[in-house]
């Protein structure tokens, strides 16, 4: 029965392999996103490796339209809105805008700012040194938050992106124990 | 009795191939996709046609050397079976034609793709599109217009206690109002779970993912009302919830805007107190 | 030259040896045998009581679509019936009847006397009613069954779903180590009990399509357990695998899903293809044309369906680059399975064919399963797969695939061996009758969605504008016709076991292979000697 022995523990291999490919999928798929920038999936882990370095006047001359764009998920009672709807900027230079928050409920609320870019092109080009998305939020009941957004375009910006939108979506993570991590 | 049985075989083939003609002929009837309004479902309707009749040639040609094998080489016609069973140049032949036409039906799939992914040029209106459940949400960037857009057909028509309209289940409370002729990009997200926004007329169906935003773009070139619905199950009311784009020329469209925006519903932040 | 033609020169010594140990008597002989025809025949019993069920649960929906507006049933209740149908015909009607079919013929075909671990066999089989017991009883508790759809997007299903999603995961674990099991006896006993002299490719080509498939079913039924383990896990662990707030992507559900999900569609055809390859042969009386090229075919398919998930996932949002490479691979598929096709109809040119209800089966198998491949060929073209994905179309294209495809690749292997199994011939003309009743019916019932789906008709709802009425009446009248019709068949098949007339050791005159040696019906024990293959 040796032959047959071989066979099977061949077998379960693969199986115990494949299952434990689906889950090595959930890093694999976060790792290539980030790579390419597909998914709109923006770094939102501040890894302290961001490196700005002002252009000067190296700036071609482009100007590129971005649009600042909110969402409530579960229509989050929170008022949540871009201190700047549309902003024309200058790609490698450094931008700082901000959000205004305000937690319309009475209770205090563990908030998670989620951005998205469109298009999918745009995503890796798009720089933050600071982001209010980088961390959840803690919002006492009626309290408003002014939160600071510091980024920059990069001048590797694909030449035919003129316009990009950048979509931030708050989440209630109040009920959420466990910390975010990288996708998980 | 040769003769009627070969009559048969060409009037069947016949009304096969006018069935089959039938789909363009009944674009009126609803049997097949529209042309659409604007350059891309114009484009994916001939792109649409073009593989279809590939297919049905295709069809044609495999089919009748089958029906031939069927009728004339039965056995009760007394005839007894060859004793060929493989060539191995007739294998290359047949793996290398269908490849080729694949070839040939990927060119133009490929660019009229590109045509499609060309979001990031730039574009004059962004207007944002957002599921919930059940029913569609839609900003205008950069306005402060946004409104909700809810099935307006009653009740009692769908319970059927009341004669069902003309545009049951596709008509809703507030249209999405757009321009003719301007390049509007389309910005699909969503509030809970996934949806699609999908316009047929339009050429454009994406999906609407919560914490997500995907685009699509398009320029309408006619003006009129263009109906859709969503195209991902997303609950109980996934079929009730549909899209309702009007078009308007582009003045109709800023006099509607202004208006809008002036209006006391309209929401200049994104507050909690709107649904 | 492949198994045919020596085959029949085989020893038959040990084929008319009646074995003194026949099946133990009662009842427990079912729950306690490790014998592959029991086996076998509890497997093709248990999915056709699984397709008749799916298939009430379908005639509901269709009930409902009958006419426009909510006439029976609430929307969630019809979301309920056809995430039920697709998951009890997917795992509970297609998969046992193929797995069914394998435990029955596999040892028959190689000269083995059993499976190779006969006792997992078993298991294998009873997992399956308390897996189905536990899904289906979610439509009798308080509460909503699963309403998702068979595949189960999150986060409708993680976030959004209902108590029994639950009892959905655990059944779905339980129906995957079935599977599992199934396909590791296949491997083990296909590539370790063959008799001396069969070679790989002697093999009849229903033993290298069920070999082929056991590698797909052993490689992406961990996929699936890992997708549902995941949902499991953002629903009550506190994780965030498909929640964007936790940093999560629903999309990534569905990378994970489709990676299991295009292999088992092709799980599911891959059987019927080998089917197809034992049947046109013999009523042609003639040999299948290009074996070697069948095999080739058959492994690139398997090879190719796991690069192309994403095909399923167009709207999405895809890069460019992703969706052109998706539509290329699986254009690419069109070939493998099209040089099948070609070699089927090479197989019956110039042969002397005769129709009995197996060919018949395999006629409109041919026909319809390329209609089928046809409009899959058309969904692979992303532009104009924007206007048909979730629409009719799709749903179209898959009951073409399936329904002609698997379904009847299950009858005809039943009508096929049925004589060989029961030792009767099944009655040609109620078999001819079902035969065009299910034909004619299912044309009836799923050509007019093609034009639903292009016409806009979206999936997965209960009620739909006034422009889709009539077609949808004709689908819902072909889909009673097609149900009904199958009653004939489960008629069909209780009478020949009870009786009919008796059938010889060959059964069928062209027929060729280990099987056709031994008497019908077969003898409980076969080949205990292994036979002698040249």
């Amino acid at each position: 029965m040796g032959r047959e022995r071989r066979t099977l523990l061949t077998l379960l291999f693969i199986i115990i392999g494949m299952f434990g490919f689906t889950f090595a999928l959930v890093p694999i798929y976060d790792a290539f996103c980030k790579v390419t920038g597909l998914n709109g999936k923006v770094d939102i882990t501040n890894s302290g490796i961001v490196r700005y370095k002002d252009p000067g006047a190296d700036t071609k001359g482009r100007s590129i339209t971005v649009e600042f764009d909110v969402n409530r998920n579960q229509r989050l009672k929170c008022d949540f809105s871009p201190e700047h709807p549309v902003l024309q900027i200058t790609p490698g230079k450094l931008t700082l805008t901000s959000y205004y928050i305000k937690n319309l409920t009475d209770k205090t609320l563990i908030i998670q700012a989620i951005p998205s870019i469109s298009p999918g092109i745009a995503a890796k080009h798009l720089k933050k040194l600071e982001c209010f998305c980088f961390n959840r939020q803690t919002i006492k009941p009626g309290e408003a938050l002014n939160m600071p957004l510091r980024f920059w375009l990069e001048q590797e910006m694909p030449e035919e992106v003129k316009r990009l939108t950048l979509s931030y979506t708050l989440f209630d993570m109040t009920e959420f124990k466990k910390e975010k991590t990288d996708g998980t | 009795m040769l003769l009627p049985l070969r009559k048969k075989i060409l009037s069947l083939t016949l009304s096969i191939c006018l069935c089959l003609v039938g789909p363009t002929a009944w674009a009126d009837y609803t049997l097949n996709m529209h042309r659409g309004v604007t350059e891309i479902s114009r484009g994916i309707y001939q792109l649409h046609m073009i593989i279809f009749w590939i297919c049905v040639v295709v069809g044609i040609i495999v089919f009748s050397a089958m029906f031939y094998a069927i009728i004339w080489h039965r056995k009760s016609r007394g005839v007894t079976a060859a004793h060929f069973h493989e060539n191995t140049t007739v294998e290359i032949i047949w793996t290398i034609i269908p490849f080729l036409i694949l070839v040939g039906m990927a060119i133009p799939a490929t660019e009229l793709l590109i045509k499609m992914h060309d979001t990031a040029r730039d574009s004059e209106y962004s207007i944002k599109v957002t599921g919930h459940q059940w029913f569609w949400e839609y900003e205008y960037l950069g306005t402060g217009v946004r409104f909700t857009s809810l099935l307006s057909t009653p009740q009692d028509q769908i319970k059927n206690r009341d004669i069902k309209g003309q545009n049951y289940l596709l008509e809703v409370d507030n249209h999405l109002i757009v321009p003719i002729g301007k390049k509007i990009r389309f910005l699909t997200t969503a509030n809970d779970v996934v949806h699609s926004w999908w316009v047929p007329r339009l050429g454009i169906k994406k999906d609407a993912i919560p914490g997500f935003i995907n685009e699509a773009w398009a320029i309408i070139e006619e003006p009129g009302i263009y109906r859709g619905q969503c195209a991902e199950l997303c609950g109980i009311n996934h079929g009730f919830m549909p899209i309702v784009v009007e078009a308007k020329t582009e003045e109709e469209f800023n006099t509607w805007l202004e208006a809008k925006k002036a209006s006391p519903t309209s929401h200049p932040a994104n507050t909690g107190n709107t649904p | 030259m492949n198994s045919y033609t020596t085959a029949t020169h085989a020893t038959t010594a040990d084929a008319e040896h009646t074995h003194a140990h026949g099946p133990a008597p009662g009842l427990l002989r079912w729950v306690f045998t490790t014998n592959h025809k029991d086996i076998g025949t509890l497997y093709l019993w248990f999915s056709f009581i699984m397709f008749l069920f799916a298939g009430a649960l379908i005639m509901g929906v269709r009930a409902e679509l009958f006419k426009p507006g909510l006439q029976l049933m609430d929307p969630n209740f019809f979301n309920q019936l056809t995430t039920l149908h697709g998951l009890i015909m997917v795992f509970g009607a297609v998969m046992p009847a193929f797995v069914g079919l394998a435990n029955w013929m596999i040892p028959l075909m190689i000269g083995a006397p059993d499976m190779a671990l006969p006792r997992l066999n078993n298991w294998s089989f009873w997992i399956l009613p308390f897996a189905f017991a536990i899904l289906i009883s979610t439509l009798f508790v308080e509460g909503s069954a699963p309403n998702f759809g068979w595949t189960f997007y999150a986060p409708l299903s993680s976030t959004y779903g209902p108590k029994s999603t639950d009892f959905f995961i655990f059944a779905i674990h339980l129906m995957g180590i079935s599977s599992i099991m199934g396909a590791i006896n296949i491997i083990a006993t296909i590539l370790n009990l063959r008799a001396p002299g069969m070679t790989f490719m002697k093999m009849p080509i229903f033993v290298w399509t069920w070999l082929i498939t056991a590698f797909l079913l052993i490689t992406v039924m961990p996929v699936l357990a890992g997708a549902v383990t995941m949902i499991l896990m953002d629903r009550h662990f506190g994780t965030s695998f498909f929640n964007a707030g936790g940093g999560g992507d629903p999309v990534m559900f569905q990378h994970i899903f489709w990676f299991f999900g295009h292999p088992e569609v092709y799980i599911m055809i891959l059987p019927s293809f080998g089917i197809m390859s034992e049947i046109i042969p013999t009523f042609s009386r003639k040999h299948l044309f290009g074996y070697t090229s069948m095999v080739y075919a058959t492994s690139a398919i398997a090879l190719l369906s796991f690069t192309v998930w994403a095909h399923h996932m167009f709207t999405t949002g895809l890069p460019i680059w992703g969706e052109l490479y998706f539509m290329f691979a699986t254009m690419l598929i069109a070939v493998p399975t099209g040089v099948k096709v070609f070699n089927w109809i090479a197989t019956m040119f110039k042969g002397a064919l005769t129709f009995e209800t197996p060919m018949l089966f395999a006629v409109a198998f041919l026909i319809m399963f390329t209609i089928g491949g046809f409009s899959g060929l058309m969904l692979s073209i992303v532009p104009a797969d924007y206007q048909y994905q979730d629409t009719y179309f799709v749903v179209a294209h898959f009951h073409y695939v399936l329904v002609p495809g698997a379904i009847f690749g299950i009858m005809a292997a039943v009508y096929y061996w049925l004589p060989k199994w029961t030792g009767h011939m099944y009655s040609e003309t109620l078999g001819k009758f079902h035969f065009w009743l299910s034909a004619i019916a299912l044309n009836v019932t799923f050509f007019p969605m093609h034009f639903l789906g292009l016409a806009g008709m979206p999936r997965r709802v209960p009620d739909y504008a006034l422009q889709f009425a009539d077609f949808n009446r004709i689908a819902s009248t072909g889909a009673f016709v097609f149900g009904l019709s199958q009653l004939i068949f489960l008629y069909i098949v209780i009478k020949t076991i009870r009786g009919g007339e008796k059938a010889t050791s060959r059964v069928w005159e062209g027929s060729h292979g280990l099987e056709w040696t031994i008497p019908s019906p077969a003898p409980y024990h076969t080949f205990t000697t292994p036979p002698q293959v040249d």
